[in-house]
């Protein structure tokens, strides 16, 4: 066993290193590599945030009365659950329901278990609807969910089992994420939150099929498979990639103002 | 008037601020987990264009070093992801080579052969946790995991530190 002394013994030492590594770069650089940053990505002024509300608005003005009374009843299965499912979500959006974050919590319960493919089941069950509220990227959420259920379905029995519980987890955040920008009426952190969503969804569908022997060849780089994405996140797609932080700010920033 | 709040509200001055201070601590990050310098070096740019673009979404001051953290850790997935489709995930973080191993006389060279023989994730939480010194709820936020699970996995994670640094010395 190790003594509390030995313990700290390591740490200690690691902190150590990391102020080494830190002094290794000197202010000019740092100064540098902040004006390459500012100059690569116009610094923007926060955007307004109405474009949700006028969609979910929009929305709530198709959905007619008497199909939500005959959907409320549905249950899984029925063909009206979908519907039933949306109009949950659209009464979430505008704050007076918690089913998605139910759902949601239900698809993490799931996933922790370790029963990774029906996790993804649940979630797909629950967000069919959000590509409606998606108003600019046009990313079809129950795709992506669809093809990292296949995946999933598809992993082998041992190998990188607990790598797609992990990007698992990460897929039910980041529908977290989707949940709380919707509900703040924040476009921009919507869009950013569905991007991670589809970004957690090419993890999983890559850890998954890690699992496949001979499968890892040249032709399965990630989103090679995924219709309509660059192949490349992150060089040529700005504004995208940081998607997953922005929407857990969101997420955090979300839950300071609202009680 | 915080900086976090000015660089939010688009002055370029405090977004400078908050990246000359991030920026070292961000290579730091990336070396220290075991990323060759030009990689932690690309990756710290990548770092810094995500935080400028995102800063204006992020809506509580507060929240800065948590969402800070977040970025830098969806950067580093990335790169795993753009490489897994030739590389296994454990192999992209470079392994104990002969040489780590036997520099042992170098002022870090010990405590770097221990993480070396980490798992990727244990890296990133030890130096989250000991060294940048995020609490349990930011880590369990930013990792999609409880406060209780995290707190575990942290635990775990330096022990796991302490026994290979302890080995060493043998």
């Amino acid at each position: 066993m190790t003594g509390p002394d030995r313990d700290s013994e390591a740490v200690e030492q690691l902190r150590r290193y990391a102020n080494h590594l830190r002094s290794q770069v000197d202010g000019q650089a740092a100064l540098a590599a902040a004006r390459r940053a500012l100059a690569a990505r116009p610094h923007r002024a926060p955007r307004r945030r109405w474009a949700v509300g006028l969609a979910v608005a929009g929305l709530m003005a198709v959905s007619s009365v008497g199909l939500a009374t005959v959907a409320d009843d549905a249950v899984p299965g029925d063909l009206l659950y979908p519907i039933d499912r949306g109009l949950e979500w659209l009464g979430d959006v505008l704050g007076n329901a918690d089913h998605i974050d139910e759902r949601i919590s239900e698809s993490e319960a799931l996933a922790h278990r370790g029963d990774t493919a029906a996790a993804l089941e649940h979630l797909s069950s629950s967000v069919g609807t959000l590509d409606a509220l998606d108003p600019a990227s046009g990313v079809d959420l129950s795709a992506v969910l669809d093809q990292a259920r296949s995946a999933v379905a598809a992993t082998g029995p041992a190998g990188n089992q607990a790598q797609v519980e992990d990007e698992v987890d990460d897929l039910v955040e980041a529908t977290k994420g989707v949940a709380e920008a919707a509900r703040a009426g924040d476009e921009e952190a919507l869009r950013a939150a569905i991007e991670a969503m589809r970004d957690f969804a090419e993890r999983v569908k890559d850890a998954a099929r890690a699992d496949l022997p001979g499968q890892s060849g040249p032709e399965d780089t990630p989103g090679a498979t995924a219709p309509g994405r660059d192949n490349n996140p992150g060089v040529t797609a700005p504004g995208r990639d940081n998607g997953r932080g922005s929407s857990e700010a969101d997420n955090q920033g979300t839950g300071n103002n609202q009680p | 008037m915080n900086v976090v709040l000015l660089a939010i509200e688009g002055d370029r001055g405090a977004m400078t601020d908050l990246l000359v201070n991030g920026y070292p601590r961000l290579m730091a990050f990336y070396q220290g987990i075991g990323l060759p310098h030009h990689e932690a070096e690309d990756l710290a740019a990548e770092t810094a264009e995500a935080l400028v673009t995102g800063i204006s979404r992020l809506r509580a001051a507060q929240a800065f070093e948590a969402w800070f953290w977040s970025v830098a850790r969806n950067r580093l997935r990335t790169l795993f992801r753009r490489r897994s489709a030739t590389k296994p995930v454990e192999a992209m973080i470079s392994p104990a080579s002969p040489e780590e191993v036997s520099i042992e006389r170098e002022e870090h060279g010990r405590i770097r052969a221990a993480m070396s023989q980490l798992p990727p994730k244990d890296r990133q939480l030890l130096w989250l946790r000991e060294v940048e010194g995020l609490d349990y709820d930011d880590l369990a936020t930013r990792l999609g995991s409880s406060p209780g699970a995290v707190r575990v996995a942290c635990h775990r994670a330096r022990r796991r530190l302490e026994e290979v640094y302890l080995a060493a010395e043998r």
